[in-house]
This record gives C-alpha cells, sequence and structure tokens, in this order.
C-alpha cells in the first residue's frame, strides 16, 4: 500500500506539472479558446468587431446566451449557445468561425440524423439549409452560409421556420 | 494531431513508468522491458481509441476542460507572428535525423559486415585449437557448435544472426583473448538474444519504433528497451552457464581501456571526439551490466498489479491530454 501511495502521490505531481504547463501559453497570450461571460467582452478580448447576434428569439429562448465560447488561435471562432427556458436545455446554437468545416469541432449538439439538404435564399446571400434529427432524436434544423471571411452556422432544435427567422434577424 | 498527442502521450508514460520503477522499487530487467513497452505501444493506439469510444474529445468544449492542450503550445505566436509549432518541427526533425544516423545506417552497415564477415569465414583454415576451443566453450550449452561461425579479426568481436537459420559469429582475436569459460559466458549470452528474438513483443516493439522515427519519447525508450534486453541475455547467460563470475569478468573484458575515451587525451578530429564519448557510453553501460550480475536478485517481484496501475494512470492522464 505504500508503494502504490508513493505512485500516486508522484501521479499527482505529474498532473499539477501538466496542469501548470497548460496555463502557461494563456498567461502569456491572449486569444486562446476560453469561455467569456458577456459578448461584449468575447468582443473586446478578441478583439472582433462584428459578432452577428439574433435580434429575434423564438418563444421560450431569450437574451442573453448561456455559454459563450471564443477563441482567435488556431482559428477565430466564437459560439453562442442559448437554452430553453423550460427544458433548460441547449436549444440553439450560433457559431461564426474563420475556418471552413470547422462547425463540428465547434457544435455541442449534433445533426445525427438528415432528412432534407437545400439550398436557400437568405436576404440575398446563398445559404444551406438542413432538416433533420438531433442528439436523442430531437427534430432539429441548420442553416449555414458565408459572409466574406467568416461561416456562419445557426442550429436550432425544432423546425426549420423559426430557424430562418432567427437567421434572418442576425442580418441586417 | 494523432502525431503530436503521440508525441505528449509517450512522454507522459515514459514519466510515470519511471515513477513506477522508484515507488515499486522494480529492477528487473525483463519487468523493466514489459514496462517500457508500454511507452511505445501504448501511444500508438491510444488516440484513436480515445476518438472511438469517446467522439467527442476532439471537439473545442472538451480541450477547453482538458490537463493539457497542445493547441495552446503549438499555435503560441512568437516573433513576427510565427507559430510556435514552427520551431517544435525541430524536435521530430532532429530526431529524424538521428535515427537514420544512428539507427538506420548502422543497421545497412551491420548488414553488410556481416554479409562480408560470414563470406571471409574460413572454419577450415582456422586453427584445430581454435575450433576445440570453441567446441569446448559450446559443451552444455542449447546450442550446435556447427552454427558458430570464425572469422578472421584480431578484434574482440561477438554477434549473432538471429534468422531462420541463427548462427554466432566470432572473432579469432576474441577466442585467443578469451578463455574457455569467458567464451562460453559470451556464447551463453548469444544464444538469449537467439532464443529472446523469437519473442514476437520484442519484434512488435522494433517495428512499433520505426514507425515512430520522428518521437524522441520512443527513441529513447527503444535504447532502453534494448538495454534491458543485454542485461536479461546476460542473466540467461548466468543461468546457463551457472558461472556469474564468467559472465562478470567476460564483460570487463570487452570494456575500452580508459585512454580510449579519457578527455584529457589529445583528440585532434571531431571524429576522434564522437569516437571517445561512444567508447565511454559502452564502458558505463558494460560497467553498470557488471555491477547488475554482482547484485542480482534472486527472484522476480510480483509485478501484475504495479503494472496495471500504472497502465490505469498512463491512459488516464493521456486521455486528458489533447
Amino acid at each position: 500500500m505504500r508503494n502504490l501511495l508513493y505512485m500516486i502521490i508522484m501521479a499527482a505531481g505529474v498532473v499539477v506539472i501538466l496542469a501548470e504547463v497548460n496555463r502557461l501559453p494563456s498567461s502569456i497570450q491572449k486569444g486562446f479558446a476560453r469561455h467569456y461571460d458577456s459578448v461584449e467582452e468575447a468582443r473586446r478580448s478578441l478583439g472582433f468587431d462584428n459578432i452577428l447576434v439574433p435580434r429575434y428569439f423564438p418563444e421560450g429562448i431569450s437574451w442573453p446566451p448561456s455559454f459563450i465560447f471564443g477563441q482567435k488561435t488556431p482559428y477565430r471562432a466564437v459560439v453562442l449557445e442559448f437554452k430553453e427556458a423550460k427544458a433548460g436545455e441547449t436549444a440553439l446554437i450560433i457559431i461564426q468561425t474563420s475556418r471552413r468545416d470547422s462547425e463540428l469541432q465547434l457544435q455541442r449538439t449534433r445533426l445525427t440524423e438528415l432528412k432534407e439538404d437545400t439550398p436557400y435564399r437568405l436576404k440575398g446571400r446563398i445559404a444551406r439549409l438542413q432538416v433533420g434529427t438531433c442528439d436523442k432524436g430531437i427534430p432539429c434544423s441548420r442553416i449555414s452560409w458565408q459572409e466574406g471571411d467568416l461561416y456562419f452556422t445557426v442550429l436550432y432544435l425544432s423546425s426549420p421556420f423559426e430557424l430562418i427567422r432567427i437567421a434572418e434577424s442576425m442580418i441586417q | 494531431m494523432y502525431a503530436v498527442q503521440m508525441l505528449l502521450h509517450s512522454a507522459i508514460a515514459s514519466v510515470l513508468i519511471d515513477c513506477a520503477f522508484i515507488a515499486w522499487d522494480l529492477r528487473s530487467p525483463r519487468v523493466k522491458q514489459q514496462f517500457r513497452f508500454m511507452a511505445i505501444f501504448l501511444p500508438v493506439v491510444s488516440f484513436p481509441m480515445f476518438q472511438w469510444l469517446f467522439p467527442g474529445r476532439g471537439d473545442v468544449y472538451f480541450r477547453l476542460g482538458s490537463l493539457l492542450d497542445s493547441n495552446k503550445w503549438l499555435f503560441l505566436e512568437m516573433w513576427g507572428g510565427v507559430p510556435a509549432f514552427m520551431v517544435w518541427l525541430v524536435i521530430p526533425a532532429v530526431t529524424s535525423f538521428v535515427f537514420v544516423l544512428q539507427e538506420l545506417v548502422p543497421i545497412v552497415v551491420s548488414q553488410l559486415e556481416q554479409m562480408r564477415a560470414t563470406g571471409q569465414t574460413f572454419a577450415d583454415e582456422v586453427d584445430s585449437t581454435m575450433i576445440r576451443k570453441v567446441a569446448g566453450a559450446m559443451e552444455g550449452l542449447p546450442f550446435s557448435e556447427n552454427s558458430v561461425e570464425i572469422f578472421d579479426d584480431e578484434d574482440l568481436s561477438l554477434y549473432s544472426n538471429t534468422g531462420f537459420n541463427p548462427r554466432i559469429y566470432v572473432s579469432t582475436g576474441l577466442i585467443e583473448s578469451f578463455s574457455s569459460e569467458h567464451l562460453q559466458a559470451a556464447f551463453a549470452h548469444e544464444i538469449g538474444h537467439i532464443q529472446r528474438s523469437r519473442k514476437p513483443t520484442l519484434i512488435l516493439a522494433y517495428i512499433i519504433r520505426t514507425v515512430m522515427f520522428y518521437n524522441p519519447v520512443a527513441m529513447v525508450e527503444f535504447r532502453k528497451l534494448a538495454q534491458e534486453e543485454e542485461k536479461v541475455c546476460d542473466d540467461i547467460a548466468v543461468a546457463l552457464t551457472g558461472n556469474p563470475e564468467a559472465v562478470v569478468e567476460a564483460l570487463n573484458m570487452l570494456r575500452p581501456e580508459p585512454e580510449e575515451y579519457n578527455p584529457t587525451s589529445h583528440r585532434r578530429s571531431i571524429k576522434e571526439i564522437v569516437s571517445a564519448f561512444q567508447q565511454y557510453s559502452l564502458d558505463v553501460i558494460l560497467k553498470s551490466r557488471v555491477q547488475r550480475i554482482g547484485q542480482r536478485l534472486g527472484s522476480e517481484p510480483h509485478w501484475g498489479v504495479p503494472y496495471f496501475i500504472t497502465m490505469g494512470l498512463i491512459i488516464g492522464i493521456n486521455y486528458y491530454v489533447v
């Protein structure tokens, strides 16, 4: 048992060293992946001028986001998650990223079964509208489009009608 | 990402394995080999296994809560915004260079030398006393004396070919210098290599190590594994001959003379300095083998529980290193 204790103490030492090594880059440089308390803080800290936010929210979902994630390196990304008031589960996810096809890494809720995948004209922009089911078989829809060098994705755990209204409210 | 995690995972495994040696006072070379093999093998399978079992491990949210996020160190901006991974690339580049220079080239050269030595074999022309000496030394050893090839060389040289038709190659210089007992100890050591070369674990370790040619930790661990292998074969030699003193004396006779590596000696070229360093390293290794045989443990300790605890800690910690 004494040997086991020695081993556990040494392994704990390794864990502490790794945690410190992990902390070091963040203390040298800003912009690594982290959680933010507000969109304003993310905008200021990451130096992003144009974080698009929706003006329309369906019933049960309200401002502010329940979770805000942002990073500047290795690529620019901001993720806003909104919870549904009654269920208390994430129902709306908005992703803005500078890297194409990075949504899978940034999207905690996945569209697991795709039923429809169609192009959609979103206020003059060519968007891609996908309808299907997400985790646990919940119906969900997703719309994605490009604006300048940024890629936008909005995922909503409901029908596409409300999703389109949310996405349209993000574009001026 | 696989390559980065493999490197980090092997470094952590290596540290934890050394911790286990200290915690449980593990000294047996066979046991140490089993542990060291983990540092070579586990990192190769851990990344695909983790991703397959827990696909969410690849997303940024897992990285937020991870113990060590390699992205932070890879994308740390350096002078003029150059990402740090450009500097980190030096590590695998240097390791690959060392692999080619110190492992691949010597293997090819050694193979060529073996082929040349085989061509030089002239058993018919060898002094009959030498043949009798070899036959006497092979007596009682589980290897046919007909599979021992003598080649003409003044140096003390002995090695084995471990293929389907294993052979031991011994120089005339070594036969002349060694007594019958020392020769038997040396042959018994080579028989150990031949017997052990059929073990799939060692072959697998070599294959994995070759695949991870860019990984400095795998390189160090494999070298330590090879040194442990020499110690295991020393133990086999002691067991086969029943004469540890002869094994110790034979090893001492192979140690280089101090003037061959003495730093105070006048050296002119880089080649001489490198040679002196190699001789010094050889002496350190042989000295440690001699000392170990002197303090040989009676039986191997129980290592099953420490092994699985160490493996569990490696897997558990590495899961949170992305």
